[in-house]
């Protein structure tokens, strides 16, 4: 009791303490704590840190015969703790406890404490603690918890994969969101396969939520945001300060989603390209989506990224979204106020949403279409409140095909003129008009497999094919801030990816996953806050993890560049200094294949260029033999 | 820390929670005229004069807190919300005499705008460049020999003085722009408590200061979801949240806070406004609270308890076979 009044007084002065709670899933009632100390808690917090609400668990069980006591616990129930069909996100109250029981989804849970599932690290992570024979033997198809390695095991393997049964009379078939995109050639892919499907699930967990905030939820906590150890669940960045897909899936979930020449545009007042009045209603052409046309707009960068505007002064923080399942759209407010701010006295704004189709080649799959949204009469969007689009769904235009999709949230003045894009979004999605998000997978696993059961296995096959994608390119530049640390300076990197429509003899595709990574050679593995290491890793390696963790850049992980677009991303990082005059920070790009590209960097600070050069999968490192790991010998037992 | 038994997300740690962890320091005192040489982060240099207070009472000055009472509002103005008539405070700190006698002392708050870099999440070499302080004092106490007693102040801020904290999802919207030094970031302020004197008011006993900010937050049942839900400055908070565990399985980070600040930030680069601590791990350290005050993140925070029956399970299943190693 004494040390909970040290801990309250510790933590009672700061502003970010929203919430204390007893603990987690106390409970039964009134046994567990005993009342004593339940009851000491909560008067010592009302004493100590007056105004903090208490409350005593995070969850206890709904006893159906009362009404469920919100005084006593935030929720009646937690979880679910396994990946689900993304659309039931959008669609269904409860996603996954409703799944598994219906009755889940008559249940109000409107503060949800924990939901969240599998996180796979990208490959180089893993390489820091998996051997690669262990590597060799990534998950296959369909495995459950206990059927991988036993170093899989030991780091806390969590299967991707959701049971769907529509027949009772059948057995279920079991959904494998990893083998959608195979089959794989290694654990490269099978790591890439990973993240893009966390991205994909918790994308739609943030944006499902958020679709009902304030009609069935008032909070979300994703299980778990990060992780004290490299585990294989629980983690949307990995415990050496690494991002997953799944954290570039969230961030994309709940951000307004501009580009830099998006935000740029807002910046100077200027309408975003390809809005410019054409009309009535300002009509997008088809370079507006997936990337900015290039390359003129990607030939150099110029000007020091510092010298660049870091923040709009002005941000709308809307975001657009599509259900994946129903294809209708809404409009997420997550600011403090309406938007806009103030009506115009010559009338409200027109907002429509517009969404274009495309296939993976980049070709169009239909015309760009357009909903309209926020109502001709108010063309407001509340605060923490989504607003439905007017007009019914989008139209799936091209069944049992992958498709891309990208939406733009474009506001016109009420005076009309140019429309500016105030959020975007994007999806790949496979299935028909009837179910795009039906159940794929490559195999048949169980005998109930819904005949409609497209499968991104195109996605792989993209990057598997011949030629590969080694036509993106960067170009980048960085500038140094030093921080008197005399050690340390944060680096500021502007880089441009640009994804090359020239092809060696194929046509033209999409790059997808398209991935950069900041490294700096010379300082490997001791990167300042995770610490050294690099006696803890399993085998030395002439690659080291030269990564500069954490990286902050301003998007990353893009799902989708067209062939003759590019994106400018922006990036900072507190780096190591060595004595070397020269900081030999390299940028790797990675889409379907890997690709290294030196932007090189003598000791000249103002910006220069850089140039990309063919690139090919590095092998995975050779089998080493281990002494005295326990990591194997410990996990048979348990 | 309950997780060191293992969990379904982490490996048991043989004997984790035994042994010192997080910052530790050793404390003297030799009576009531002895130079100060308590730990660094409690006892430290009175700020005007940059000495240590020697030949003072041992009065020393912990858990610094400012609460927002009330945000005042002026129903009669047409820009009426919460705080457009300023703010109510209270400051509150205890005070330790180690003394072998009781004092009589004179608290002192003085309260200025925390400015900081808006590139750089590092403020502690950042000058404070406005300074708007009030000098208030309460009656002489006497502290007993050896008990903690805990004063406080009532504190107002005029509404020209007066920039909220928001989470930093509110920020990004924000047409509020009155108040001084509005940045991008959740405005803080600095708090300096004082004990001095109240005879000689040039003799300072302790000092001590925090950054604190000015919000007020409730929580309500709404009908419509039918759970408990949050208002921040009057405002419903719509929660997207991250489950934390702590910075690392054998509490390597405790005392980093460059770690703290770099786990954070990548919370509030995923536009999640909230992260719950959870009751498996630790009551988080200072630097991730500091953390979170000023990157604009709110903190669910759990006491050190978890469930029965998977405390059960988790013993037997998991650490009785760690010593098998």
């Amino acid at each position: 009791m004494a040390n909970v009044e040290d801990t309250l007084k510790r933590i009672r002065g700061h502003p970010s303490l929203l919430l204390i709670g007893g603990g987690n899933e106390l409970y039964p009632v009134e046994l567990n704590p005993p009342s004593d100390i339940s009851s000491f808690m909560q008067e010592a917090t009302k004493r100590i840190a007056p105004g903090t609400p208490f409350i005593l668990s995070s969850m206890a069980p709904q006893n159906y015969s009362k009404p469920f006591d919100w005084g006593y616990a935030m929720a009646p129930q937690d979880g679910n703790y396994g990946f689900n069909l993304i659309g039931d996100y959008f669609e269904v109250r409860n996603p996954g406890l409703a799944t598994a029981d219906p009755a889940w989804g008559e249940v109000p849970i409107g503060f949800q404490p924990e939901i969240g599932a599998a996180s796979v690290p990208t490959l180089r992570s893993l390489q820091r603690f998996l051997r690669s024979a262990a590597l060799s033997q990534y998950p296959a198809e369909g495995a459950q918890y206990d059927e991988v390695g036993a170093a899989w095991m030991f780091h806390k393997y969590e299967p991707m994969l959701t049971t769907v049964q529509n027949d009772t009379t059948l057995d279920p078939f079991v959904y494998d969101h990893v083998y959608a995109y195979g089959p794989f050639g290694g654990v490269d892919a099978w790591a890439m396969a990973a993240n893009m499907a966390q991205y994909q699930q918790y994308q739609a967990l943030f944006e499902g939520f958020a679709g009902k905030a304030f009609i069935w939820y008032g909070a979300v906590i994703m299980w778990k945001s990060q992780s004290p150890w490299p585990a294989l669940r629980g983690a949307l960045y990995d415990s050496f300060l690494a991002t997953t897909g799944g954290f570039w899936g969230t961030r994309r979930a709940t951000s307004n989603g501009l580009t830099f020449t998006d935000q740029l545009a807002l910046w100077q007042q200027d309408a975003a390209p390809g809005f410019k009045a054409n009309g009535t209603l300002p009509r997008p052409p088809a370079s507006a989506f997936f990337g900015e046309p290039g390359p003129a707009a990607f030939q150099a960068i110029d000007q020091s990224p510092l010298e660049w505007p870091r923040e709009a002064p002005a941000r709308p923080n809307l975001h657009v979204q599509v259900s994946p399942k129903s294809l209708t759209c809404a409009v997420v407010n997550r600011g403090q106020h309406e938007y806009p701010p103030q009506l115009s006295s010559s009338g409200p704004s027109t907002f429509t949403v517009w969404a274009t189709w495309r296939f993976l080649n980049g070709s169009a799959a239909a015309d760009p279409t357009f909903r309209s949204v926020g109502g001709e009469a108010a063309g407001r969007f509340a605060p923490t409140t989504a607003t439905a689009c007017d007009g019914g769904a989008f139209v799936w235009p091209a069944s049992g095909q992958t498709l891309l999709l990208e939406v733009a949230l474009v506001q016109v003045s009420p005076a009309g003129g140019e429309g500016v894009v105030v959020s975007r979004n994007g999806y790949w999605l496979s299935g028909t008009s009837a179910n795009p998000d039906a159940v794929a997978g490559r195999a048949n696993i169980g005998s109930a497999r819904p005949a409609e059961a497209p499968s991104y296995a195109d996605i792989g096959q993209l990057r598997s094919g011949p030629g590969g994608l080694q036509d993106v390119q960067v170009n980048g530049s960085y500038a140094l801030r030093d921080i008197g640390d005399g050690t340390y300076q944060d680096v500021t990197v502007a880089v441009d990816v640009y994804h090359d429509s020239a092809t060696d003899g194929i046509s033209p595709r999409a790059a997808l996953w398209v991935c950069v990574t900041l490294l700096n050679p010379v300082t490997a593995v001791a990167n300042r806050s995770t610490g050294d290491f690099g006696e803890d890793d399993l085998e030395p390696r002439s690659d080291q993890d030269a990564r500069v963790l954490p990286t902050m850049w301003s998007d990353n992980c893009l799902p989708a560049l067209l062939p003759g677009t590019g994106r400018r991303l922006m990036a900072t990082a507190r780096v190591l200094v060595t004595a070397q005059a020269s900081l030999p920070l390299r940028v790797e790009v990675s889409a379907a294949r890997r690709c290294q590209v030196d932007t090189a960097s003598p000791s000249v600070s103002p910006p220069r260029l850089c140039s990309a050069v063919p690139c090919s999968l590095p092998p995975l490192p050779a089998l080493r033999a281990l002494l005295g790991f326990r990591m194997e010998r410990e996990h048979k037992t348990c | 820390m309950q997780s060191a038994a293992g969990w379904d997300w982490v490996a048991p740690v043989s004997d984790r929670n035994t042994g010192l962890w997080d910052r530790v320091s050793l404390g003297l005192t030799f009576g009531e005229h002895s130079p100060s040489t308590t730990e660094s982060d409690i006892t430290r240099p009175d700020v005007k004069t940059g000495s240590y207070p020697c030949a003072a009472p041992r009065m020393i000055l912990t858990n610094p807190a400012v609460f927002t009472e009330e945000l005042l509002r002026d129903s009669n103005s047409s820009t009426d919300q919460p705080g457009s008539s300023g703010a109510r405070l209270r400051a509150v700190v205890s005070v330790l005499n180690l003394a072998n006698a009781a004092y009589a002392c004179e608290l002192e708050v003085q309260v200025s705008i925390r400015h900081e870099s808006s590139e750089l999440d590092r403020d502690e070499a950042q000058p404070i460049i406005t300074e708007s302080s009030k000098i208030y004092s309460v009656p002489p106490i006497r502290a007993a020999l050896g008990t903690e007693t805990e004063l406080s102040l009532d504190l107002f801020l005029a509404p020209k003085d007066l920039t909220l904290w928001w989470p930093h999802t509110f920020l990004g919207d924000d047409s509020d722009t009155t108040g001084p030094g509005l940045t991008r970031r959740p405005h803080l302020y600095t708090a300096i408590f004082s004990l001095r004197n109240p005879s000689a008011a040039t003799l300072v006993y302790h000092s001590t200061s925090l950054a604190f900010g000015v919000r007020a937050v409730d929580s309500f049942y709404d009908e419509t979801i039918q759970a408990r839900a949050f208002t921040v400055n009057g405002k419903p908070l719509y929660i997207e949240g991250g489950n934390w565990i702590t910075t690392d399985a054998m509490l390597r980070f405790a005392t980093d806070r460059e770690r703290y600040r770099e786990e954070v930030a990548l919370h509030v680069a995923m536009g999640l406004n909230l992260i719950r601590v959870w009751g498996g791990g630790i009551t988080e350290t200072r630097g991730f609270y500091d953390a979170c005050d000023r990157a604009g993140i709110f903190v669910y925070q759990e006491f050190w308890m978890t469930g029965t029956l998977l405390v059960v399970y988790f013993l037997l299943c998991n650490f009785l076979m760690t010593p098998r190693d």
